[in-house]
């Protein structure tokens, strides 16, 4: 690490360069491929030293290369946005649309990078706030980004540690409006456009994109389609084959990761005597707001080709308490609501009311949190935090 | 160099070099009437040069960009930071090793950069715009010479990998190219990024020429991307996607190396708007005045000497060699390699125990400023008190 008068300055070990080229060949192409490569080199140097220098609890949060350039780092509570530039240019900093208006992609802190690696260096030359680039900078609508003068961005980051420290209210995002759904049958038919477009993140409006990438599942198919060429069909979990005996990518047997003395109360409004024989019951780590929960399913046949589906959401460690305001909800494909539960004050599980279903229906379950806006109260904002997909 | 006397010079004089060095100083005839006129409007026990300033700033940021009016002040201002730039410019190239741009380019360079350096200072805050200024042009200057350095080592096409969109445009618009042929020529570059980013992790420099498969993917590329723009052209040729990138280059460059020696001089003496308009307009005065008596000069100095009180205190607390380096690097400006070498102890080890000092220092004024003047330590108060610390280190007695 060098100090440049105030700037920080960093070199790239050999090794670092190498394997974050190797990592970069997935990427669909040219473009993609140097994002992945800046955005890997970024995140190897700068998440180590956070941790150690300042943000002890810092992980890796949000990163989808092949669409969009910037890596988020989150620690408690908060986001920081790295914005990785192989650029000579330091007169501006350049956001991306998606880190400033998506809900939950916003950051609090956004750093200006520059990485130039003929030299093997990295620099990080200047940092500022989501609320300060929304409110002095300006948005380019040619290429969706937002941008502001050097000149306005604080080059000294000691200045960011000592205003956290002494001013922890510190207003660092401006309010921000929630993003309408798309309906599944449109993202499904966006993902083939995108596949092949060059430039996905320009190619339809901004309402329909930062909607679509907010769905994590969404956009993990996008990124395989645009690197493998091929349109994964939407990951559906047949149910009904667990009753084979069938274990599907993802899924674990409930006795395998919950202590057989839970078992009894794991779930709980369902007396164990009505559990029978053939229930079959199988759970889902989540990784939610860094902490692990489970989604269990508990499947049991039912006379005329019907299933009985029960489904909670529970954290791993029974002395926990699940997040407040998550909203788990069972859905038509067509994305209609079908009923729901929301977590409260102390929960440490929900379950959606029991639900009889035929064999070969789909239907989604859907995981998403609700966080009110303090600035207008009466508006709620909500995050798709998982989706699933089943098939009876 | 002869340091400016009266107020009314320090607002209205330019620096001039010949043979790179400093000549003297030239008079800007019109500014000199406005300086003039404004300074007898005012009481005489107002007339501090920072006042003066304060009220130039504030005046600036109220008028129109392409105002005459804020034309003359900017151009007030201008001469007031000549100083300041030129020692910044000093300083920068003299802990730079292996220069080879002339300082009266670089000053040129950071002085055209003024109003961008006013509209990101708010003059509320304590530091002074002098101090605020210094510390903006030797980033500007760091910048331009790593920005050379870099443009020299470069190929063509490799040049076009390290632009930026915003520099692009900025060169398509300095060489005189129409807004809809710009978007054509940026979409082209966009298209070239896309199809022909190196192969070689290490490979932007000596980027070679795109063969002919290279640039049929680019007109490819571009002429199913050119639907997108508001006037979306003909369909390009492979040929005529190399013309434009070539021009590109050619544009960028002479963008990127102006001819400097015409920066400096003074943009009201090609002005021909009348006299009239730049003469002061009174209400205003008053009003802005008013606002600036509410800052006691007073206090102000008598800050000065508590926030002395508290970064000895500070530094008292550190390690002797932590002190050491701190007055090695602050009050000697030895560079970090002469204090590695000094001090026998790696750079980035220098390096490092200076970000921490620092930040321990930021954080004392800080807190005091908090405690005693009730400042909120928002981003812009700390941000201003950090530009101020590095001169209050450097004006600090050896212990």
């Amino acid at each position: 690490m060098m100090l440049s008068h105030t700037q920080l300055e960093f070199d790239i070990a050999p090794e670092v360069l190498e394997a974050a080229w190797q990592q970069s060949r997935v990427y669909s192409n040219s473009r993609s491929q140097w994002t992945a490569f800046l955005n890997q080199i970024c995140l190897s140097i700068v998440l180590p030293w956070l941790q150690a220098e300042h943000l002890p609890q810092a992980v890796s949060d949000l990163q989808a290369w092949e669409l969009v350039n910037g890596t988020a780092i989150q620690s408690d509570r908060q986001r920081f946005i790295f914005i990785p530039d192989k650029s000579i240019d330091t007169s501006q900093l350049t956001v991306p649309q998606e880190w400033m208006d998506i809900p939950s992609w916003a950051g609090n802190y956004y750093f200006a990078v520059q990485i130039n690696p003929d030299e093997q260096q990295l620099r990080i030359w200047a940092y500022t706030t989501h609320e300060q680039l929304k409110n002095q900078g300006s948005y380019d609508p040619s290429d969706r980004t937002y941008n502001l003068e050097a000149p306005s961005l604080v080059s000294d980051l000691n200045v960011l540690w000592v205003v956290r420290q002494l001013n922890p209210h510190e207003v660092t995002q401006s309010p921000l409006s929630p993003l309408t759904p798309v309906p599944a049958a449109q993202a499904d038919h966006l993902l083939q456009r995108l596949t092949s477009a060059p430039l996905p993140r320009l190619e339809i409006p901004f309402s329909l994109w930062g909607s679509l990438l907010t769905a994590d599942s969404w956009r993990d198919r996008l990124t395989q389609a645009r690197q493998t060429g091929e349109v994964a069909p939407r990951r559906l979990t047949q149910i009904s084959q667990w009753l084979q005996n069938s274990v599907m990518e993802g899924w674990q047997l409930l006795e395998s990761l919950v202590n057989p003395d839970e078992l009894a109360t794991s779930l709980r409004q369902t007396p164990v005597s009505e559990v029978s024989r053939e229930a079959v019951r199988r759970v889902k780590r989540l990784t939610i707001r860094q902490q692990t929960l489970l989604l269990i399913v508990a499947i049991a046949p039912e006379p005329d080709e019907k299933v009985n589906i029960r489904i909670q959401l529970r954290t791993e460690e029974r002395t926990e308490d699940l997040p407040e305001n998550l909203l788990l909800s069972l859905q038509s494909t067509a994305g209609s609501m079908i009923q729901s539960m929301q977590t409260g004050d102390r929960y440490s599980s929900i379950q959606l009311r029991p639900f009889k279903c035929r064999i070969g229906t789909q239907f989604k379950v859907q995981l998403e949190e609700q966080s009110s806006n303090l600035l207008e109260d009466d508006e709620t904002q909500s995050e798709v935090l998982i989706e699933e997909w089943f098939q009876c | 160099m002869r340091q400016r006397q009266d107020i009314t010079e320090l607002f209205s004089t330019f620096l001039q070099f010949e043979a790179e060095r400093v000549s003297g100083w030239a008079t800007d005839a019109r500014l000199r009437r406005s300086a003039e006129t404004y300074i007898k409007s005012i009481q005489q026990n107002k007339t501090s040069e920072w006042l003066v300033a304060t009220y130039w700033h504030r005046y600036w940021q109220q008028q129109s960009a392409s105002s005459s009016k804020s034309a003359t002040a900017l151009g007030h201002l201008s001469a007031y930071l000549q100083e300041s730039c030129y020692w910044s410019t000093y300083n920068v190239i003299r802990q730079t090793p292996g220069i080879r741009h002339p300082l009266s380019d670089c000053f040129q360079v950071a002085i055209a950069e003024v109003p961008k350096v006013l509209r990101a200072k708010d003059p509320q805050h304590p530091s002074s715009l002098k101090t605020y200024a210094s510390y903006a042009f030797s980033n500007i200057i760091r910048d331009f010479l790593r920005q050379r350095r870099e443009l020299d080592l470069c190929s063509d096409w490799g040049l076009l990998l390290k632009l930026s969109r915003k520099r692009l445009k900025e060169a398509l618009a300095a060489a005189g190219m129409s807004e809809s042929e710009s978007a054509q020529r940026q979409l082209a570059w966009q298209c070239f990024e896309t199809v022909y980013l190196p192969t070689k992790a290490s490979g932007l420099r000596r980027l070679a020429a795109p063969d002919r498969q290279a640039w049929e993917a680019i007109a490819t590329l571009y002429n199913r991307q050119r639907q997108q723009l508001s006037v979306p052209g003909e369909d390009g040729s492979p040929e005529t996607l190399e013309r434009w990138l070539a021009q590109c280059v050619k544009y960028t460059r002479s963008y990127l190396y102006p001819s400097i020696d015409s920066l400096n001089r003074s943009r009201s003496d090609e002005d021909n708007s009348e006299l009239q308009d730049s003469l002061v307009d009174h209400a205003q005065t008053n009003l802005i005045n008013d606002w600036i008596e509410q800052e006691e000069i007073s206090d102000r100095q008598n800050q000065y000497q508590q926030i002395r009180a508290i970064l000895a205190d500070a530094i008292a607390t550190f390690d002797p060699t932590l002190q050491q380096l701190l007055i090695l690097y602050y009050q000697r400006q030895y560079t970090q390699q002469q204090i590695a070498k000094e001090l026998g102890i790696p750079q980035y080890t220098v390096s490092r125990k200076l970000t921490k000092a620092r930040e321990k220092l930021l954080l004392a004024i800080t807190q005091w400023s908090q405690e005693t003047l009730h400042i909120t330590p928002t981003a812009t108060v700390v941000k201003d008190i950090a530009t101020l610390l590095d001169e209050w280190l450097a004006a600090m007695p050896e212990a």
